[in-house]
C-alpha cells in the first residue's frame, strides 16, 4: 500500500476518529501539525473524567524511548469506544465503575483525580494491578461472570475493575492498531 | 425489459454463479435473478483500509450489533470489515424452534464473497456411506460420476493444494500450495513420525497460486483480507469469475432486487413454467417465463421457495411427492479441538498474512481401519499456528514500560486445531415455512427445528481427545482442548433440505439434480446433499452444477421442454 505522508496521516486519524476538528490541542506527536490544532470533545465520559483516563493510561502505556498512549490521544479513542461500540449495560457499569475510581483516588492520595500527577497515578495502578496471580485471575473470573449473582458487599470492586480493565483493553487496542505503531514508527 | 428466457437462475452466490457461467457458455439467453443489492467485481468498500482506518478498529458498533444479532454469533463476520456483507436481521427475521444460525448475505455474489475458500472433493467413502450402513438413502451418484466435473472446476476457479493420492480425499487439479510455516512443518513431520494413516497437507484453497491465467484476476499477493472481497480477483467468487464470464457471452440478464417467491407450474405439461418476483425496492409483482430453472438461492433459500410454490399438483410445495422437502437439514459440527504453545522457534519470523490454514483429513472409520465403536464416520481438522501479538495480555493486569515493549514484539507461537464433522441426515432435523409471520415482502417466514444427535456428540469426545494427544505427543506445552456448544448453521454449511436419491417416495431430486417429477426444474445448491461428508462443501455445489448444466444443455437442444 502507499504510505501516506505524515500530515495526510494525522487528518486520516482525525477524520477516522469521527470527532469534531477545531481549536487547540494538538497531537503532540505531529511535530509538523502545530498549526493543525484541534479540540475534540469527549462523548460519553466527562470532561473532568478524561483527565484521570489520561492519567490511567499514562501509566499503562507510558512515552518512554518510544511514544506512549498520551501521544495518540488514545483517551479520545477509549472515549468514542465506550460510547458506540460498549452495550448499554457495560456502559452502566463503566459509570459507575469511574465514580468507584474517583472516590478511591481521594481516599488513597488526598486529591481529586483532576489535581493527580503522575505519582498519585502510579500509587492508583500500583494499588490495583500489583496483585498476585491468583487474585488477578479471581479479578477476571469475576468479570467473567458478571454482576448479576454478585454480592453487594463486592459490587464496588467488581465496578471499579470494569473500568480499569476497560482502560487498559481499549487502550492497549487504540495503541497496538494504531498505523504509527503497526507500522513501527514509534522512536520518540 | 424482456419477459421469456431460455433459463432462469435463482441465485448468485457460488452455485448460482456456475449455473449462469455455464448455460450462457452454452449459448441459452438466461435470466439471473439476485434477491439483494448489486455488487460489482471491486465495489468492495473496505477492501484496501488498513485496520486503524475504520472508526472502532475493526469492533461492531454496539447500533450495527443490535442490527445483525443472528449474524453475529459467529463472533466474527459482523466486524466493521466485513458486516456490510451480511443480512440485517431486524429486516430478514425468522424462527428457532431449536437454535439454528442462519448466516447469510443478499447481493450479487452471495456467500462467495465471504466463504472461507477451501475447497476439497468428496469421495466414494462418503458417497456409499448411507447405503452400507443403511442411512437415510443412497446418493444416486458415485465418484466417477462427478470426478470430472471437480477437475473442470478446479481448473475454472484455480485451487492451490498438494496431492496426497488418499482414496478418501481425492486428489485435484491444483496450483502450488501455500507455505507452511516452521512450526506447521515440524508439526507435519512429527504427525508422520507417530502415525501411518494421519497427514498434515497445506490446505486446499480456492486462491491463485502458479502460472496459470484467469481472465481478469491475478494473484494472491497474500494480504489475507479475502473476506472483504479482493479487488485483483485472486479468490474465486461469483463476482470475481464466474459472473464476468457469463457476462462475457452477450446471453446474460442479470436483475438484482428481484426476490423469487415462487416457482410456477403448468400441470398439463407437467413442466415449470417461469417464476414469479417481488421487487425488493418498489413491491412490484413480476413473471418472467423459461424453458429451464436453476434454483440456487441456497440451501434454505431454495427450500423456501419451492415450499412457497403451492399448486394443485403440489399441494406441499413444487416437487415434495416425498414428504421429504425441507427435512434431513444438516451442517458440520465444529468449534471443537485443541491448541498449544511452543517455546521452540523464537528466532523464526512471522506474517499473518497467509489466507489458508492447514488440513488434517479424516482417519477415522476408513476403509480397512479399525472402526470406531462410538460413532460413524468421521472429520477432519483445519488449523493453523501462529504467533501471538498484544491480545496475548488482555486478561492479565500488567502495565508500564516492560509491558509495553514486550507487547511490541511478536509473542510465543501458538498452534491451534478445530474439527470439521460429519453431521447424519436425520428426517426430523427440519426447516419449515410460517405463514403466520410473514416478513415485509409478505412471505412465509422460516422455522428451524434441528439438532446434531448422540453421533455427533459422540465424535466431538473423540475429535477433541485426537486433537489434544496430536498435539502433545508433537511435543507442545501448555495443550488445551475446547469443545464449544455446537448448533447447526454455525459452520455455515447449510444443507440436505431437497436431497437427491434414487425413488421418488424418499427423495426430491434424482441423479442430475432435476425434481423428479418437474424435470425442467434443477436444484444444484446445498439443498442436494444426501449426506454431508465432512468436507468444505460449496467445491462439490459447483461441480454438482456445472454436471447438472451439462445435462440441461442436452434436453434443451434436443427440444425436450
Ligand atoms: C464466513 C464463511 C466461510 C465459509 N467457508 C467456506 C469454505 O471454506 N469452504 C466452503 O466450501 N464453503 C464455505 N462457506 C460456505 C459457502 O459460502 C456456501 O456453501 C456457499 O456460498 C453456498 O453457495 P450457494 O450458491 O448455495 O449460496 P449463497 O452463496 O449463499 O448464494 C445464494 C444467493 O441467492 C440469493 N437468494 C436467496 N434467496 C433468493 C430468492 N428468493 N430470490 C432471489 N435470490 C435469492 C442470495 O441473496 C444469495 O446471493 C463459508 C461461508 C461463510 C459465510
Ligand atoms: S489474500 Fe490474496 S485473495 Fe485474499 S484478499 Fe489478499 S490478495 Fe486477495
Amino acid at each position: 500500500m502507499v504510505i501516506m505522508d505524515r500530515r495526510t496521516a494525522v487528518k486520516n486519524i482525525v477524520l477516522s476518529l469521527g470527532l469534531v476538528v477545531s481549536g487547540s490541542t494538538i497531537l503532540s506527536l505531529f511535530n509538523a501539525c502545530t498549526t493543525d490544532k484541534t479540540v475534540v470533545l469527549p462523548e460519553f465520559f466527562k470532561k473532568s473524567d478524561m483527565l484521570g483516563i489520561e492519567g490511567l493510561v499514562d501509566i499503562i502505556l507510558p512515552k518512554t524511548s518510544s511514544i506512549g498512549a498520551n501521544d495518540l490521544n488514545i483517551s479520545l479513542f477509549i472515549d468514542k469506544m465506550c460510547c458506540h461500540v460498549l452495550s448499554k449495560k457495560q456502559q452502566d457499569e463503566i459509570r459507575m465503575g469511574i465514580e468507584k475510581f474517583s472516590k478511591q483516588f481521594e481516599k488513597i492520595t488526598n486529591k481529586l483525580p483532576s489535581n493527580g500527577n503522575r505519582e498519585d497515578y502510579q500509587q492508583m495502578i500500583a494499588t490495583y494491578f500489583d496483585v498476585s496471580e491468583k487474585r488477578e485471575k479471581a479479578v477476571f473470573q469475576m468479570l467473567e461472570n458478571g454482576s448479576d449473582e454478585l454480592a453487594e458487599n463486592v459490587k464496588p470492586d467488581y465496578y471499579l475493575y470494569t473500568f480499569l480493565t476497560a482502560v487498559r483493553e481499549l487502550g492497549m487496542l487504540g495503541y497496538f492498531t494504531s498505523q504509527v505503531v503497526m507500522e513501527g514508527d514509534i522512536e520518540v | 425489459m424482456n419477459k421469456e428466457y431460455d433459463a432462469i437462475v435463482i441465485g448468485t452466490g457460488i452455485s448460482g454463479g456456475w449455473a449462469a457461467k455455464e448455460l450462457c457458455e452454452h449459448g441459452l439467453k438466461t435470466l439471473v435473478l439476485e434477491r439483494g443489492r448489486l455488487v460489482s467485481h471491486g465495489d468492495y468498500p473496505t477492501a484496501t483500509k488498513d485496520i486503524w482506518e475504520f472508526d472502532y478498529r475493526g469492533k461492531p458498533s454496539a447500533e450495527s450489533n443490535s442490527k445483525q444479532k443472528t449474524q453475529s454469533r459467529t463472533g466474527f463476520v459482523t466486524q466493521e470489515t466485513t458486516a456490510h456483507w451480511f443480512v440485517n436481521d431486524i429486516e430478514h427475521p425468522y424462527n428457532e424452534t431449536k437454535r439454528f444460525d442462519w448466516i447469510r448475505g443478499y447481493h450479487i455474489g452471495g456467500r462467495s464473497l465471504t466463504w472461507g475458500r477451501q475447497a476439497l472433493r468428496m469421495s466414494d467413502l462418503d458417497f456409499e456411506a448411507n447405503k452400507l450402513e443403511g442411512i437415510a438413502v443412497d446418493w444416486p451418484i458415485r465418484y466417477k460420476d462427478i470426478e470430472p466435473w471437480y477437475t473442470k472446476v478446479e481448473k475454472f476457479i484455480g485451487v492451490c493444494g498438494e496431492n496426497l493420492g488418499l482414496p478418501h480425499l481425492p486428489d485435484g487439479h491444483f496450483s502450488p500450495a501455500m507455505p507452511l510455516n516452521e512450526v506447521e512443518k515440524d508439526f507435519r513431520y512429527q504427525i508422520s513420525k507417530h502415525y501411518k494413516d494421519r497427514y498434515l497437507t497445506m490446505g486446499r484453497f480456492a486462491n491463485l497460486t502458479g502460472n496459470t491465467h484467469h481472465i481478469g484476476r491475478s494473484n494472491c499477493v497474500y494480504r489475507n483480507r479475502c473476506m472483504r472481497g479482493c479487488p485483483l480477483g485472486a479468490y474465486f467468487s461469483s463476482n470475481s469469475s464466474t459472473l464476468p464470464a457469463a457476462e462475457r457471452t452477450g446471453n446474460m440478464t442479470i436483475r438484482p432486487y428481484s426476490i423469487v417467491s415462487e416457482i410456477l407450474y403448468d400441470d398439463i405439461g407437467k413442466r415449470a413454467t417461469g417464476v414469479n418476483v417481488i421487487d425488493a425496492e418498489t413491491g412490484e409483482t413480476l413473471e418472467f417465463s423459461a424453458k429451464v430453472i436453476f434454483c440456487c438461492a441456497s440451501t434454505v433459500g431454495t427450500t423456501s421457495i419451492l415450499l412457497q410454490s403451492k399448486s394443485d399438483r403440489f399441494p406441499n410445495g413444487l416437487g415434495n411427492d416425498s414428504g421429504e422437502l425441507g427435512h434431513n437439514l444438516m451442517d458440520h459440527h465444529f468449534r471443537v479441538g485443541a491448541s498449544g504453545s511452543t517455546a521452540k522457534f523464537k528466532n523464526v519470523p512471522y506474517s499473518n498474512n497467509r489466507p489458508a490454514s492447514f488440513h488434517i483429513p479424516r482417519f477415522r472409520n476408513l476403509n480397512g481401519s479399525e472402526p470406531q465403536s462410538n460413532f460413524l464416520r468421521g472429520y477432519s481438522f483445519q488449523g493453523s499456528a501462529s504467533r501471538t501479538d498484544w491480545r496475548r495480555a488482555i486478561k492479565e493486569l500488567s502495565y508500564g514500560k516492560d509491558f509495553k515493549d514486550d507487547l511490541l514484539k511478536p509473542g510465543p507461537w501458538r498452534i491451534g486445531l478445530t474439527g470439521f464433522g460429519e453431521c447424519l441426515p436425520y428426517h426430523d432435523n427440519k426447516m419449515t415455512l410460517d405463514y403466520d409471520k410473514k416478513d415485509q415482502w409478505g412471505l412465509p417466514t422460516v422455522t428451524f427445528n434441528a439438532e446434531f444427535k448422540e453421533n455427533e456428540l459422540e465424535m466431538r469426545k473423540d475429535m477433541k481427545e485426537e486433537a489434544i494427544r496430536m498435539l502433545r505427543l508433537a511435543g507442545f506445552e501448555d495443550v488445551k482442548g475446547f469443545d464449544t456448544a455446537a448448533y447447526l448453521g454455525h459452520a455455515i454449511h447449510e444443507m440436505g433440505t431437497a436431497r437427491m436419491g434414487h425413488d421418488p417416495k424418499t427423495s426430491v431430486l434424482n441423479k442430475f439434480n432435476q425434481i423428479h417429477a418437474v424435470p425442467n426444474v434443477y436444484i444444484t445448491d446445498g439443498a442436494c446433499m444426501t449426506s454431508s461428508g465432512n468436507q468444505n462443501p460449496s467445491l462439490t455445489y459447483m461441480a454438482l452444477t456445472a454436471r447438472a448444466v451439462n445435462h440441461a444443455v442436452k434436453q434443451f437442444k434436443e427440444n425436450l421442454w
